[in-house]
């Protein structure tokens, strides 16, 4: 099955517009992932629009670029400028930028670009063993299995996203209701479309995401100071033998990359948890000699390696299963719904060449992005130092371009905007945006698979209990949620303590 | 700024927000959510006869119980809020309301944006928009803008007209570039 799919995918994946398009996305990855505040959940809601035109490889490709490129780019300015570009890079700066303050930022760049693209081919030979394998575990799965894990997905991502559990609960219910508007897929009836056309279909997911995500980061960083100052960066040239650099940790690049994987796997962790995961790890298995924190190399080895493996481990439930690890893994999935294929163990059986040639565009981005990250880094540093008051007003037309092109809609347009107030309100709150993506893709999956589960039944629920994989999630959901509850409570005695 | 906005200013200054009322606020809007869905099941969705039968036919069945999901948790977590306050009191900052002036400019001039791409079209409304953010977030240098602004529409506009094939708004006088 595997070297089928493998086989298969090669057709499609060997073409020069395929490579074209992994150097593009890497590039636009590391350039939005350097750039504070954007990310590579920010660039691929801002080419979706873009990659929907092409031919689903193709699209992949670009997207997939984005993805990696973009988890590595935010360590360019974690070490230089000692802003993380995003979160996944935060731990990144613990030891990157005391490396660049001790005159090796050349180095620390190098090394977060090698471990980045180690960790990530580990991360993708994990996903090509384990997805598969999965996938046939899976295809005996029927609507009350996929019911249980639509609903783990959502109570995972709810219970690591943000201050509160109940928050990220909210959010996801709502990104769940948001998936009924329009006709229902079963009785083909209308639903809170208020007789309008536009909502026939629902809301365009791209929407959605462009508003809830780039207008209301738009509107974050307009309201940040000094629009117009532009970073004096000196200019850094990494070398190639900064692979050999990584090597050397070879243990702790194994570990970070295991440890960045297994995180990914898991609904709702990601890469920055796996990142700060990795690094206590390897401070905790550090030599007498090595001092973390102080610029030591096995720091940004750790974290940068277990960000990018977080990416191939995300992607192994989303493929195998139809279930997202994160909003990015989300996106992915409504990408290539949007082309008709529905991740999931049917994906495996019906359509391998997908899977093959997504399989093989993962590889090689990452291989693609040992040799660009390096050479490429005088321009993601020129990149920095572009000022916020040029950045803000060409990311709110590209968003308006973009989502635009999809339908050539306006009303599109004004839901963006509507979905950006809504995030603006949302993320002042402390309510994590994250979950509502998950509930928008999960939606339809959870819905459908709960009546027909309903359909089967001759008793009601009890099915969900009948069955042994929807009986172990229902313990897993229930065990989460009084993990959940309990460590809510600890927190809340502590803090009625210490007032 | 105008002496009357100056004045209008001056006199909204005292008026603050705290992430508490933005809380409330929220679930307000968690709740009109709700009443919605059960506005729209009980008028709408009856008057299809789709809101009635078992849960596989009934297509009320599952909005009804992602609206009873979002109402107990939104009632657990005014509980809690209310929790919260009583014992901590209100801790977090203050944000006076003028201060959110900024933000809703930019959102109101987004909106104009938008309402004025449909009647105007891309070509004409773009490279204001750009210009007069940039100034806004303080680019005082007229030429270097007004630069920026122009190339910057006509690149964008040039990428997806001629590669991707998209005709963008034209507007009243269907002003669309033939690269």
């Amino acid at each position: 099955m595997l070297f089928e799919a493998i086989a298969q995918g090669y057709d499609l994946f060997a073409s020069p517009f395929v490579f074209a398009l992994i150097i593009v996305g890497l590039m636009f990855g590391l350039i939005v992932g350097a750039l504070p505040g954007l990310g590579p959940l920010m660039g691929i809601v801002l080419i979706l629009p873009v990659a929907i035109n092409l031919q689903p490889i193709t699209a992949m490709s670009l997207l997939l670029g984005i993805y990696v490129g973009g988890s590595c780019g935010g360590s360019i300015s974690a070490i230089l400028l000692r802003i993380p570009g995003t979160p996944l890079a935060a731990a990144t700066l613990f030891d990157g930028y005391p490396m660049a303050q001790k005159g090796r930022a050349a180095d620390a760049v190098g090394l977060a670009v090698s471990s980045s693209a180690l960790g990530g081919l580990f991360g993708g030979v994990i996903l090509i063993l384990f997805a598969p394998v999965l996938a046939v575990f899976a295809r005996k799965f029927s609507p009350p299995e996929f019911t249980l894990l639509a609903i783990t997905g959502l109570v995972a991502i709810a219970s690591v996203s943000g201050e509160s559990f109940l928050k990220g609960i909210l959010s996801g219910a709502f990104g769940l209701l948001l998936a009924t508007i329009g006709t229902d897929q079963i009785s083909m009836g209308y639903r809170f479309t208020f007789d309008s056309y536009h909502m026939l279909d629902g809301f365009h997911l791209v929407s959605i995401v462009v508003g809830l995500f780039a207008i209301s980061e738009m509107v974050f960083q307009f309201m940040g100071k000094d629009l117009t100052d532009k970073p004096d960066i000196p200019l850094v040239r990494p070398q190639f033998r900064s692979v050999l650099l990584a090597l050397k940790h070879w243990k702790n690049l194994l570990r970070s990359s295991a440890i960045g994987t297994f995180f990914g796997i898991l609904p709702g962790a990601g890469g920055v948890v796996s990142s700060f995961a990795a690094y206590a790890v390897a401070k905790n298995a550090a030599k007498p000699h090595e001092r973390y924190g102080e610029g030591e190399e096995g720091g940004v080895v750790a974290t940068e390696s277990a960000n990018n493996a977080t990416c191939g481990g995300a992607l192994v439930p989303s493929l195998a299963l139809g279930i997202p690890g994160d909003p990015i893994a989300a996106l992915l999935i409504a990408t290539l719904l949007i082309f008709g294929f529905y991740p999931g163990p049917t994906l495996f059986e019906d359509q391998p060449q997908i899977v093959g040639g997504i399989f093989l565009v993962y590889l090689t981005s990452n291989v693609a992005l040992l040799v660009l990250g390096i050479l490429m880094t005088p321009l993601f540093v020129y990149v920095l130092r572009i000022r916020k008051s040029r950045l803000i007003p060409v990311i709110l037309v590209l968003c308006v371009v973009g989502t635009f092109a999809l339908q050539s809609s306006i009303f599109d347009l004004w839901a963006m905007l509507g979905f950006g107030l809504v995030g603006i309100v949302l993320r002042i709150a402390n309510y994590p945006l994250a979950p509502i993506v998950i509930g928008t893709i999960l939606g339809p999956l959870l819905e459908n698979n709960l009546r027909r589960s309903l359909l089967l039944s001759d008793e009601g629920y009890w099915i969900f209990v009948d069955r042994p994989v929807s009986l172990v999630l229902i313990v897993v959901n229930t065990g989460l949620i009084l993990w959940v509850a309990y460590s809510t409570w600890q927190k809340y005695k502590a803090s009625r303590k210490s007032a | 700024m105008s002496a009357r906005f100056r004045s209008f200013v001056l006199q909204v200054e005292p008026l603050t927000l705290n992430r508490n009322h933005l809380e409330w606020l929220t679930l307000v809007f968690f709740l009109a959510l709700v009443g919605v869905v059960f506005q729209q099941i009980n008028t709408d969705l009856v008057s299809q006869g789709i809101a009635d039968g078992d849960p596989f036919h009934n297509a009320a069945f599952y909005p009804r119980a992602v609206a009873i999901l979002i109402l107990g948790a939104v009632f657990i977590r005014a509980v809690l809020l209310t929790a919260e306050i009583r014992d901590t009191g209100i801790k977090v900052t203050e944000e006076r309301v003028s201060a959110m002036f900024r933000p809703v400019q930019l959102v109101c001039l987004f909106g104009l944006y938008l309402y004025l791409l449909d009647v105007l079209g891309y070509h004409l409304v773009t490279t204001p928009f750009i210009a007069m953010i940039m100034i806004i977030c303080g680019d005082r240098k007229p030429l270097p803008t007004v630069l920026f602004s122009l190339s910057t529409a006509f690149l964008i506009a040039f990428v997806f007209e001629k590669y991707l094939k998209i005709v963008l708004p034209g507007g009243i006088f269907s002003i669309n570039i033939p690269w």
